[in-house]
């Protein structure tokens, strides 16, 4: 179940988008194109990253864009929410930015400079937080008359590995879930390590039907301290996602972190 | 510490997936503490980083427009032979809701070279003008490639060419489903080396097509193309003669989600008295990892596209077959081509790769070809894929051996992650040739990267080095190396220098034998140039969208005047009244009122059938809207369409 909050997200993006395309149509409005779209930095403790992070502005007005830094959460549903306050544990304090406020001309491009310094002292670990970039706030009107405050946002999140984190992901349950709409297979990955980590890796199999298929785990991010499901969504040729009969047996090598693998060799039945 | 990147380096992402409402926003709460205030490098005093679009102009007040104007000046200096060029190239773009996209192009060059002199190009072109009934047409006047079919132009294995033409083009297309085209004027060649230009050939070509689709799956086209005393050569190959020809293309193509073949006729008539014939026939078909693709061809000798050459005096066939799953890709395919007449033998031709990814970061491949026939030779290579701490990195082993030589290439290449706007691919090359007794050992170098110099300042580099020692020395040079610097908004100026020298052999490569006429650059021997060029670009506009319509569809208007039919003879009468202040809704989304004398308007409205309905509110009584107050109608592109609309009193 979404949350209150979640919901007003959503909506929020639905109209901000909406909001976003026709004032893209009237000359105005957040059109902020960012590359990349996530940083994964590392540092030793009591040194500095600097990174860059290209902001473009894809209208023809100039437009001026309000970063900073948020924490963040990832819920269940792989949802993101942003927190403007400081989390408990936050290493914010060790980022600082170029400054707060950029002004972008029409169709240019800021290189927007950032930098984290973990003290000397720092044990080892993950800071993770987002650069949030924000547009102008607008009026959008709303059925009834209303007038309603919008503004675009752009979230880019950034992990920095403090010395020697890593991720240390086991399986510690299988079984059946659902992705797009379709029963997958699902694995029940828990991070017992210190930074978060992703799987990838080939897996294959063979389902009730004698089709061989292809399994591609979710690349769904898992912090550290958390148990996440991770679906295996099935193919038969690349980039077509197809469906099941169980049972299945899935089989092939996990990886994730630097050069860690795991086998699965698992039947999953319905 | 490098920026996390996609597979394909691209990470550019337009989000607009999170946006908060004020409201939103305050459910951090009001008890929430106060929001953090980031620590500013430097104090907030860093010096922006922040670039103009390449595009000058900021307004967006009109329709889309843009001009771009460059003057170049370059030196080419070829086998010790140097030529000097200006030129002057004018492009300009007029984006209409209306009357489609307006674009003119403009290039003076003048040189002194004996081979290309100088010369002139001029194009107007007319693009997506919207007609009624679903018709879009694209015009040109100027200089242009013949127009051509679909069919036509989306060949498998040969290419239909088109023709440089001085004159007239039309083609019209009706909702994919109907393509007629025609185009007259002089034939001729493009010269120059960076400024392209018109140069004529003399007499006169004309072109016609028809295209018709019968249904999702089948299609029709037949293209014609005649030419009358055409040169076959300028400058020094003017002497040549002139051409005159017929040629006749007719094909029917068939095409699902996953299988499509299509049959290919061409016959041209050569002023000689001279027919010729070619047929070919394509196919292809997906089963749930393989995707099969074979055909056969019969093409007789001297056969020609009005005064263009096609592949001719071959027939044969071939099959190609692609495996791919996310681990395995496996492709693999045969060629079989023998002339049609004279002399020459049949050649067969074998083509195989494998490529298996044993982990994300590393895969495994390799390929063979193997040509039999009037020349027998084949090649060899195999790889390694690996991802690295700095990137990506290969080492690859090529091996090719005909009658004349034997050769074999190690190289070494690592595609770096040096940051953002930066990127950088570096190889090392060891190589060993034997040929006609003597051998060689050879090494080499290569770079290819971008690298911003700060500000707007970029420098593009592509540059190779290999030398060879022992029986037989070489030195073999590539280097293109381009600095762009954009000092002002819409202003980029640009300094290139190509240099090419080989004083060894070509290495072998063993390809298909089937000619396919597609256009190559041809890399010259020994070439050294030098090019200079300021270049200024503006836009501006905005593209505009009409009522229930699409961006580009055209659109017509609706008038009208909502009256109060006193007679009820539903005709607006001379001293009927209109009907003021009522709002009047154009499919159900958009409204406008009428003024005092009843009338309103919809100026810009999608082609197409529209509903307008009254709103009755503000209607005086004791009238009222007859039956439910809507109205259907049509509106044309361009047209305005006049809609009346009548009230009656309440009896």
């Amino acid at each position: 179940m979404l949350s209150a909050i979640q919901y007003r997200l959503i909506a929020g993006a639905i109209a901000a988008c909406a909001w976003a395309f026709s004032a893209h149509a009237q000359a105005q409005g957040f059109a902020a194109v960012v590359s990349p779209p996530r940083f994964e930095l590392s540092v030793k403790p009591g040194s500095r990253v600097r990174e860059v992070v290209e902001i473009s502005n894809a209208s023809p007005q100039s437009a001026t864009y309000h970063v900073r830094t948020g924490d963040w959460t990832l819920g269940a549903d792989a949802g993101v929410t942003f927190l403007d306050r400081l989390a408990a544990g936050s290493c914010r304090p060790w980022v600082a930015i170029e400054r707060r406020d950029i002004v972008v001309p029409g169709g240019g491009r800021y290189r927007y400079r950032f930098e984290v310094t973990p003290p000397a002292d720092a044990s080892a670990g993950e800071c993770r937080f987002a650069l949030l970039i924000e547009g102008d706030e607008q009026m959008v009107k709303a059925p009834g008359g209303l007038n309603i405050p919008v503004s675009g946002r752009i979230g880019v999140i950034v992990y920095v590995t403090i010395g020697s984190a890593a991720p240390d992901l086991q399986i510690v349950g299988t079984g059946i879930g659902e992705a797009n709409g379709r029963p997958v297979p699902v694995l029940q990955i828990r991070n017992a390590g210190n930074a978060h980590g992703r799987l990838t890796g080939f897996l294959s199999g063979v389902d009730a039907t004698g089709r061989t298929l292809e399994f591609t785990p979710s690349t769904l991010p898992i912090l550290p301290d958390e148990t996440r499901q991770i679906p295996l969504v099935a193919s038969t040729a690349p980039d077509t996602p197809t469906d099941i009969s169980y049972p299945v047996r899935v089989r092939g090598t996990l990886e994730w972190g630097a050069g860690k693998r795991t086998e699965l060799d698992q039947v999953f039945a319905r | 510490m490098s920026p996390c990147v996609t597979a394909s380096h691209l990470c550019l992402l337009l989000v607009c997936a999170l946006a908060l409402t004020r409201a939103a926003a305050q459910d951090n709460g009001p008890d929430a503490a106060p929001d953090y205030q980031d620590r500013l490098i430097d104090d907030g005093k860093l010096a922006p980083d922040v670039s103009q679009d390449m595009y000058g102009g900021n307004n967006p007040e009109g329709w889309p427009r843009a001009f771009r104007a460059q003057l170049s000046a370059g030196r080419v200096t070829r086998n010790d032979a140097a030529t000097n060029e200006t030129g002057l190239v004018l492009g300009g773009m007029l984006d209409t809701p209306n009357y489609g996209a307006f674009t003119i192009d403009a290039n003076f060059r003048a040189s002194n070279s004996d081979a290309y002199g100088s010369g002139t190009l001029f194009t107007l072109s007319q693009r997506a003008l919207p007609m009624n009934g679903g018709w879009f047409g694209n015009n040109a006047l100027g200089v242009f490639n013949t127009p051509s079919t679909d069919l036509a132009r989306q060949q498998y294995r040969f290419y239909m060419p088109t023709i440089p033409t001085l004159g007239a083009a039309t083609e019209w297309r009706r909702n994919g489903d109907l393509q007629l085209n025609a185009s007259v004027g002089e034939p001729g060649l493009y010269t120059g080396i960076f400024v392209p230009t018109f140069e004529s050939l003399g007499g006169r070509v004309a072109t016609g097509g028809l295209q018709y689709r019968f249904s999702n799956e089948w299609a029709a086209a037949a293209q014609v193309a005649a030419v009358n005393d055409v040169a076959l050569g300028t400058g020094p190959s003017a002497s040549l003669g002139t051409t005159s020809a017929r040629s006749l293309y007719a094909g029917t193509g068939w095409g699902t989600a996953n299988a499509r073949a299509q049959l290919n006729f061409v016959d041209s008539a050569i002023e000689d008295g001279s027919n010729q014939t070619g047929v070919w026939f394509d196919a292809g078909g997906r089963t749930e990892r393989v995707y099969h693709s074979f055909g056969a061809f019969y093409l007789s000798p001297n056969l020609v596209w009005g005064n263009q050459p096609l592949p001719s005096n071959i027939e044969g066939a071939y099959y190609r077959a692609d495996f791919q799953t996310r681990r395995w890709m496996i492709d693999g395919g045969l060629d079989y081509v023998a002339p049609v007449s004279g002399p020459g033998s049949a050649t067969l031709y074998a083509v195989g790769n494998v490529r298996y990814q044993y982990l994300t970061g590393l895969g495994i491949g390799g390929g063979a070809n193997v040509l039999e026939g009037a020349t027998n030779a084949w090649s060899a290579f195999g790889y390694v894929d690996y991802a690295n701490p700095w990137g990506i990195g290969r080492a690859q082993i090529n091996y090719a051996t005909d009658s004349q030589q034997d050769s074999t290439q190690l190289t070494i290449d690592q595609s770096w992650n040096p940051g953002a706007g930066t990127n950088l691919s570096t190889s090392l090359l060891l190589g060993h040739l034997d040929s006609g007794g003597a051998s060689a050992n050879s090494v080499g170098v290569a770079v290819f990267g971008t690298l911003p110099l700060g500000g707007r300042l970029t420098l593009s580099a592509n540059a190779r080095w290999t030398k060879a020692f022992g029986d037989l020395p070489s030195e073999n040079v590539l280097a293109n190396l381009a600095l762009n610097w954009g000092f002002a908004p819409g202003w980029m100026a640009s300094l290139n220098y190509y240099e090419s020298r080989n004083t060894g052999q070509i290495p072998l490569v063993v390809t298909s034998p089937i000619p396919t006429l597609t256009p190559v650059f041809v890399q010259q021997l020994n070439d050294r140039t030098v090019f200079l060029a300021l270049r200024y670009e503006w836009r501006g506009g905005t593209p505009s969208v009409p009522l229930s319509g699409a961006a580009g569809g055209g659109f017509g208007s609706i008038a009208g005047v909502l009256y109060l039919d006193a007679n009820d003879n539903s005709r607006l009468d001379a001293g009927e009244q209109g009907a003021a202040n009522v709002t009047i809704v154009l499919d159900g989304r958009f409204s406008a009122r009428t003024d005092a004398q009843g009338r309103f308007e919809f100026p810009a409205v999608g082609p197409g059938e529209h509903v307008i309905a009254v709103v009755p509110d503000n209607l005086p009584l004791p009238w009222s809207v007859a039956g439910d107050g809507r109205v259907n109608v049509q509106v044309r592109v361009r047209d305005q369409t006049q809609v009346d609309i009548p009230v009656r009193q309440l009896r």
